[in-house]
């Protein structure tokens, strides 16, 4: 299993480069990273980085607009909006993981989205920033919000993504941190594991048929 | 309050943690208070009184923190979420849990003094290099106001 953190933010995002951003995460239990807003991939200290492109789309227009702008990312995230915007980033085809549900309006992602969501093969990121960062009534809501996420993906089963949204390496989390926090909104181990390798099924996406010369 | 006798007290636990970054040194009580918060804004006064979490140990960057038995993962969560101690953003990252200080002491390791690197100028902004490991540097913006801290790598550097 390669574990992996689905939103990093290196320098000049945030105040840590690249290579420290790796070499932290490598003791930490993490073999993968995506940066977003970041063009650069590879792999450092052993720990493999992926580009990420990190939208917030007013509409829709406007999130074809800057995909078709933007340069070539190995991962295309986005913010989730209302109802309306969500259904249709889901259906678009062109987004890998949606972001943000925690702070999107309420009813924003519905059973509807959730159906969508798995036809087109879209991860749902639950952003830890949100339980580490914020307090009292944002953070209620958030494990609000993170429970109703796990319960439609356990009934429609959609993958989900685990980020730390980490600015600086401080705010990185080790994968024994992350189980624990997810633990608070009640996802067991085995799923915190599966949301943690869902990079891997993003980047090798499984096909019906396959050819073997 | 007397004391309970020995047969009547409860298992303890203790949790050896490490703050990052190393340079902060923060006293005992700054430590306990920052968890304390955490830990009655995570699971309220109730499960602070259950966790009967306190600090018994800080040295530089590595802190023991004594908890009931049973609680070690509610506090590691908790310990998790703290991103300041006092006025510093920092982080506690949580190594190791044992049923004796003695036994965590020991997995302290011994602090090491490492090369020091030339200052770097970023764009016409003065940096001070501090060495962290032998791949690690913290730079520090010079002045009073407006602190600034990055995070790179000695290969970094050299790129820049």
């Amino acid at each position: 299993m390669v574990f992996s953190d689905a939103c990093v933010f290196v320098y000049p995002a945030g105040n840590t480069s690249l290579r420290r951003m790796a070499l932290e995460a490598k003791y930490l239990g993490l073999k993968r990273l995506v940066c977003a807003g970041s063009n650069i991939s590879g792999s450092y200290f052993g720990v493999e980085v992926l580009s990420g492109l990190n939208l917030r789309p007013g509409d829709f227009r406007d999130f074809s607009r800057q995909v078709k702008s933007a340069k070539k990312s190995d991962i295309v995230m986005a913010h989730a909006g209302d109802a309306g915007l969500n259904r249709s980033l889901l259906t678009s085809g062109k987004l890998q993981i949606l972001r943000g549900l925690e702070c999107a309006p309420k009813k924003a992602f519905d059973d509807v989205c959730a159906k969508s969501a798995y036809e087109k093969d879209v991860a749902i990121d639950i952003d830890l920033s949100a339980i580490t960062r914020k307090r009292e009534i944002s953070r209620q809501k958030a494990l609000i919000s993170f429970e109703e996420i796990l319960k439609f993906q356990r009934k429609y089963g959609f993958s989900l993504t685990i980020s730390s949204g980490a600015h600086s390496y401080i705010e990185l989390l080790s994968v024994c941190d992350i189980e624990n926090l997810c633990g608070l909104f009640g996802m067991e181990k085995d799923e915190v594991r599966g949301a943690l390798n869902t990079i891997d099924g993003i980047l090798s996406p499984y096909s019906p048929v396959e050819v073997i010369n | 309050m007397k004391p309970l006798p020995k047969s009547l007290r409860g298992s303890k636990r203790y949790v050896l943690g490490r703050i990052v970054p190393s340079n902060i040194s923060a006293d005992g009580k700054e430590i306990y208070y920052a968890i304390y918060d955490a830990i009655a804004s995570l699971y309220g006064d109730y499960g602070a009184a259950k966790i009967s979490m306190s600090v018994v140990f800080s040295e530089d960057d590595r802190v023991i923190i004594k908890c009931s038995r049973g609680f070690e993962d509610k506090l590691r969560t908790a310990v998790a979420t703290v991103n300041r101690i006092g006025k510093k953003n920092c982080a506690i990252r949580c190594i190791s849990t044992s049923g004796t200080i003695a036994c965590l002491k020991r997995k302290i390791p011994k602090q090491y003094t490492y090369e020091t690197t030339k200052d770097v100028n970023i764009g016409e902004i003065h940096y001070l290099v501090c060495p962290v490991s032998q791949e690690k540097v913290d730079l520090y913006k010079e002045g009073i106001k407006h602190q600034d801290t990055f995070y790179f790598t000695r290969e970094d550097l050299e790129e820049l």
